[in-house]
């Protein structure tokens, strides 16, 4: 039996919420209200045989508050080691040992943990009044925070005694909790709680404390009908009564008589009082019994006013509800309250206009005898009563309608009194409800109260009827969308009874919407088999208490394989509930085979992936590998792998057991071919050992070259299984044409590196970083490593200016770059090499450097020693040329005495031959050094004009002497920038050849500026000449042009080598023009001032 | 001929005897009083007893030319007296021993192969006016 703990009511809700079931009170709404089910009487059998269920109250004194906790206002999930808890008594604790359990509290080690927040929930939640406390015993004490000794009880509560006075009885219990625990077995030496003594001054404040937080006005008085005691609650209540102080003494008076009464009677006794017209207090008083003896009364108050007012109204109330309930129609109830109405009251005529929303306009009109529908009406605003209550949207009492002239058609209406009200629905104005009676006669209080109910009554009927309308037709709709639907869909309620079902679920399985509907489900699953019977009740099952959508597959067990996938839906209502729930079925059978194909299709491809995926580096790994998956994927024994011509075999078989097979049923050049029964193809060689064979060839290049062989598969071989093998087969040769590419390019490779290795020249490849990627043994013998894998790869031994070199290329954008550069070598030599640095690139990026590394350390010294040796020669004839000259010219001189004519002409040309000598060691001198990159430059701005006239004033004696006109021709003076010097040594150097090699007319020489930067001294004359093919030799070191003219003239073939370096080495430039015969034109480019 | 009281005295540094010879007897016959020194190392204490000019040749053994220039140009009992450097090392127009002799104190470069004994003199005479 299920009770409202609350108001003991029956009218209980479940709700089911996270796998629990709560019960919602439909009587008083209490949600949190414990309920006394039949499952709690786990506990009855424990106690005494008292019939009663237990229920569980704790009640905790801290800081002389007390404080009931009950199972509700322990929340579930707590745990907080704040406190403990001790028992004291051994008799109690088994049973306390459940019942704290029950609780939520939980037991360790005989110490119960107590979360401290329950004080502060008990204190702050003040839900302790819907609790009911009977019998009390104690169990135990609780010590929370070591900081004062605190009490919890556990309390048996009696079913069969409960009764409306209950909330005094527990009013009482809780006195007498109080008083246990003060001191339990003193409590049982006093008679009455009211006796006040020295001793229990402390008592009676715990007790008027405890009383103070009831809820509910409670007054006790004494044995001789006295006021003994009134709680906070009924003392205010008391001080708003006395304002009427008649009633008040009436009141007192009440309180007395029941007090005597029922301490006489020791029953319980209630009456209603009626204050006044506005307020009714139920009283209920009980006889206060302590330990069974009486010692005065308690007496509860109630304030009924509004339930009385009800009364009138529940019968209405009642009876409307039973035809609302009863799936009647919204014209009967209407009709059925009208009747009511009139019955119940005292009045001629009752009518309702149904207007429609809005717009004021009657649709309907209802009398009690008959439902009319006349022509529509359009109230009028503020017109007749009907308009005005539509539009004030108030009741309207008319005491006769005669004597109103607003009202619509008063000469032809009977005068009477009318009471028009609105028929509300929230603000909305459904319709007017009017009430008549004899003209005259007033509508009571009451009557209008009741009247208004009705209306309200009506609002709901007229409200539900659309709403009915709404549901219908949505019902229609998804009844034809079900009915439609392929899927098959039920609707099966918690009884597991079939509500509906659509017509794919009635196909599914032959049955008939008759046999179906109400039906148990069993009816419904009769072809399946018991197994996805239980299995589908208890998805059901689980749908409805766990309110979760469930989905499955069910698989028959019987007959052809057929895969059902069913959704259960659990049907929520708003407010939670749910007990029915939405099945849906879906034949997924065709599917699922379809994906299992599709799974296994995608496992082989997987498999086939894996084998693209062996490495072919490792070609022992490679076969082994392939082998394995072979005969994996085939489902075969063994995989086995031959190739003709190197006589390779793998795994176990012989060429010769699987040749004599494969030849006498395959065309090997063409497809595999599958030997399913080879014993009938060998019934001549018994023994063997294969079962089932399949091959493939292995083909290059169109020729067979072997075969792939898997044998032994467990059922015979497919042409899928030959697809696959076939396609192992391509990956084998295309792996055997991969090894055969490499072996060739391996070959090719050790061509090229033998080449490499045997070049005399060092050949080196860097990387960008400079990391050295390949090298030849002759430049690791350069530079003197023994072995190529001894030098350091980041510093090869080369130079340490690659990143120089490589910016310095890509800044000039060079492709090749010669270079010659002393290094030491290994062995800390020094050594010469002539490099040329190549510079590949792939896409502009510089992909690596390759150079050609030459020793030219030999070639070095030797062209050292050279120029050693002549500038030591030229040095050492200097020394005695110098003499020669020397005393040449103090003879000529006369230094050492006259000289005769004849004497004089020899010394002459011997003083002439020597200083050809002397030009000659100076020239080679100047070739030394300049070879040398001994000679300095100056770098200074000096006037062109000043230059030329000094050239011109140098050799114009020697012009003269041959009859050659020197010209000098400088349109304007300019700035060249230089070492002066050395351009003057140039281009005396040229005017010198000029004049040399001009026989007759002229030498001009011609300076100017010139736009480009650079300023042109040329020296232009009328001599020889040179022919094209010489002109590109006459600046090399002691190149001559030789003819009879030239021999004649003499010279040491170096004066246009030096002009050439001097000028360029200044960042000039020397050019020739020149025809044979006609002369030469040399002009020398130097750059201008730069200011 | 110059006058006795005016004859000045050239003091000449150079290791070769053939251009000592020679040097010596156009000097001497152009009035001047020659005094010769052919090692480097005896050059200064030479140079210290007197005189009014040095010809001084830059590659002799012991002491170089330089060298030499330098201790005269250091000691301020001889540092007045003009240097000019005579020498085989070196070409016309592109020699930085010239640069280095001229720095260090010499008052003319000469390359003896590129002038006569002559040309010498003159040098000579236009230093001393």
């Amino acid at each position: 039996m299920n009770r409202c703990l609350n108001c003991l009511s029956e009218n209980l809700i479940s709700i089911v919420d996270k796998n629990r079931v709560h019960y919602k009170c439909k009587n008083c709404g209490s949600s949190n209200a414990r309920i006394l089910d039949s499952d709690r009487q786990i506990f009855s059998k424990k106690i005494n045989g008292l019939t009663a269920h237990v229920t569980v109250a704790a009640l905790v004194k801290k800081n002389d508050k007390y404080l009931l906790l009950n199972r509700s206002n322990f929340p579930f999930g707590f745990a907080l080691p704040t406190g403990h808890l001790e028992y004291n008594e051994t008799v109690n604790k088994s049973i306390a040992r459940e019942l704290f359990e029950e609780t939520g509290l939980v037991i360790n080690h005989k110490k119960l943990i107590l979360h401290e927040t329950f004080n502060d929930s008990c204190k702050n939640g003040g839900e302790l009044h819907e609790w009911y406390l009977y019998e009390c015993s104690c169990i135990g004490d609780v010590k929370l925070n070591n900081e004062s000794s605190e009490y919890v009880w556990a309390a048996k509560e009696k079913i069969e005694n409960l009764d409306l006075a209950g909330t005094t009885k527990y009013a009482l219990s809780r006195a007498k909790i109080i008083d246990q625990i003060d001191n339990e077995d003193d409590f049982k030496r006093r008679p009455s709680i009211n006796r006040r003594s020295n001793e229990s001054q402390k008592r009676a404040k715990i007790e008027q404390s405890a009383l103070e937080g009831l809820p509910i006005p409670l007054l006790i008085f004494d044995k001789r009908n006295k006021m003994y005691y009134s709680n906070s609650n009924a003392t205010k209540l008391l001080l708003t009564l006395r304002k009427d102080e008649t009633n008040y003494a009436n009141l007192q008076q009440m309180f007395e008589s029941l007090s005597h009464r029922v301490i006489e009677s020791q029953g319980d006794l209630s009456a209603n009082f009626h204050f006044d017209k506005d307020k009714v207090l139920n009283i209920i008083a009980s006889p206060l019994l302590v330990d069974e003896n009486i010692c005065g009364a308690t007496i509860t108050l109630k304030d009924v006013t509004d339930q009385k007012m009800h009364e009138a109204r529940d019968l209405l109330a009642y009876k409307s509800s039973l035809a609302l309930s009863s799936h009647a129609s919204s014209s009967e109830i209407i009709k059925t309250l009208l009747k009511q109405t009139l019955d119940s009251l005292n009045i001629t005529g009752c009518s309702l206009m149904v207007l429609e929303k809005d717009i004021l306009k009657v649709i309907m009109r209802y009398s009690i005898y008959e439902q009319k529908k006349r022509k529509p009406l359009e109230l009028k605003i503020g017109e007749g009563a009907a308009g005005w209550v539509a539009e004030k949207k108030t009741p309207l009492a008319i005491p006769n309608t005669g004597d109103d002239p607003s009202f619509i058609g008063s000469s032809k209406i009977q005068e009477k009194s009318l009471l028009s009200v609105p028929v509300l629905s929230g603000k909305d104005i459904l319709g007017v409800l009017n009430i008549s009676k004899k003209r005259g006669l007033f509508f009571s209080e009451e009557e209008m109260k009741i009247i208004t109910t009705v209306s309200n009554r009506i609002a709901i009927a007229l409200e539900n009827q659309k709403l009915y309308q709404e549901l219908y037709n949505d019902k229609k709709t998804l009844e034809t969308v079900l009915g439609t639907s392929t899927d098959g869909l039920i609707l099966i309620n918690r009884d597991l009874k079939l509500v509906f079902a659509n017509a794919a679920s009635q196909k599914i399985n032959g049955l008939t919407d008759d046999e179906i509907k109400n039906h148990h489900i069993n009816h419904f699953l009769a072809k399946t088999s018991k197994k996805n019977t239980r299995k589908f009740i208890s998805l059901v099952d689980r749908a409805i208490t766990k309110k979760k959508r469930v989905t499955t597959n069910f698989v028959s067990e019987k007959g052809p394989t057929k895969i059902v996938r069913t959704i259960f839906n659990p049907i929520i209502e708003k407010k939670g509930y749910c007990d029915t729930v939405l099945i849906g079925f879906n034949d997924i059978t065709k599917i699922k085979l379809r994906e299992k194909m599709i799974q296994k299709q995608v496992a082989q491809i997987t498999s086939l992936f894996k084998i693209s995926a062996i490495s072919i580096e490792n070609s022992h790994r490679f076969y082994k590998q392939i082998l394995e998956k072979t005969a994996e994927i085939t489902n075969s024994k063994e995989a086995d792998l031959f190739l003709s011509g190197d006589d390779k075999t793998f795994n176990n078989a012989s060429v010769e057991e699987y040749c004599n097979l494969i030849k006498l049923t395959a065309d090997p050049n063409e497809k595999s071919c599958i030997i399913n029964d080879p014993k009938s193809l060998l019934s001549q060689k018994s023994g063997s050992r294969f079962s089932r064979i399949l091959a493939a060839p292995i083909n290059i290049q169109k020729k067979t070259v072997g075969y792939l062989v898997v044998n032994n598969k467990k059922n015979n071989y497919s042409s899928h299984d030959s697809k696959l093998l076939s396609i192992i087969a391509g990956r084998v040769s295309s792996k055997i044409e991969t090894d055969n590419h490499i072996k060739e390019l391996k070959s090719d490779q050790q061509k090229i590196s033998e080449i490499i290795n045997n070049t005399g020249d060092g050949i080196l490849v860097r990387n960008p970083k400079g990391e050295v990627t390949l090298c030849n043994k002759a430049w690791a013998e350069m530079v003197g490593f023994d072995d190529l894998k001894q030098y350091d790869k980041r510093n090869p031994g080369v130079d340490d200016r690659f990143e120089q070199i490589k910016e310095y290329a890509q800044r000039n954008q060079f492709k090749t770059l010669h270079r010659r550069i002393k290094i030491k070598n290994a062995d800390g030599q020094d050594l010469w090499l002539q490099i040329t640095d190549s510079f590949i690139h792939s896409t502009s990026k510089l992909e690596y450097v390759i150079s050609l590394v030459r020793d030219v350390t030999r070639e070095e010294e030797l062209d050292n020693q050279q120029k050693e040796f002549i500038y030591t020669a030229t040095h050492e004839l200097r020394t005695p040329i110098t003499a020669i000259r020397g005393y040449l010219s103090m003879i000529l001189n006369g230094d050492a005495g006259p000289v005769n004519p004849k004497q004089t002409l020899y010394f002459k040309r011997a003083s002439q031959s020597t200083d050809k000598l002397v030009s000659l060691v100076e020239d080679l001198l100047k070739v030394a050094r300049i070879e040398e990159n001994k000679v300095q430059f100056e770098d200074k701005a000096y006037s062109a004009q000043k230059l030329v006239k000094e050239v011109v004033s140098d050799f114009k004696a020697k012009a003269t002497a041959k009859q050659i006109n020197l010209d000098a021709e400088i349109v304007k003076d300019f700035k060249l920038q230089g070492d002066y010097e050395k351009t003057k040594q140039a281009l005396s150097n040229l005017v010198d050849n000029a004049i040399k090699y001009t026989k007759k007319g002229k030498v001009e020489i011609v300076a100017k500026e010139k736009i480009n930067g650079l300023g042109d001294i040329q020296v232009i004359d009328s001599g020889l000449g040179i022919t094209k093919k010489e002109q590109s030799f006459i600046f090399n070191k002691f190149y001559r042009v030789f003819n009879s003219e030239t021999i004649k003239a003499g010279g040491t073939g170096l004066g246009l080598f030096i002009v050439k370096n001097l000028i360029e080495k200044q960042g000039g430039r020397v050019e020739v023009e020149s025809q044979a015969g006609k002369g030469s034109k040399f002009t020398l480019s130097l750059p201008l001032d730069k200011k | 001929m110059k006058a006795t009281k005016d004859v000045k005295k050239i003091i000449l540094v150079e290791d070769d005897q053939a251009l000592v010879e020679m040097y010596k007897e156009k000097l001497k016959l152009e009035g001047f009083r020659v005094a010769t020194v052919m090692d480097g190392k005896k050059a200064i204490a030479r140079i210290k007893q007197g005189g009014d000019l040095i010809l001084l040749d830059i590659l002799m053994p012991g002491l170089n030319g330089f060298e030499v220039l330098k201790k005269i140009k250091k000691n301020p009992e001889i540092s007045q007296i003009p240097v000019i450097v005579l020498t085989n090392i070196g070409s016309r127009s592109f020699d930085n021993d010239k640069k280095l002799a001229i720095s260090l104190g010499a008052n003319e470069y000469l390359i003896k192969a590129l002038n006569t004994p002559d040309d010498v003199v003159k040098k000579i005479n236009s230093i001393l006016g």
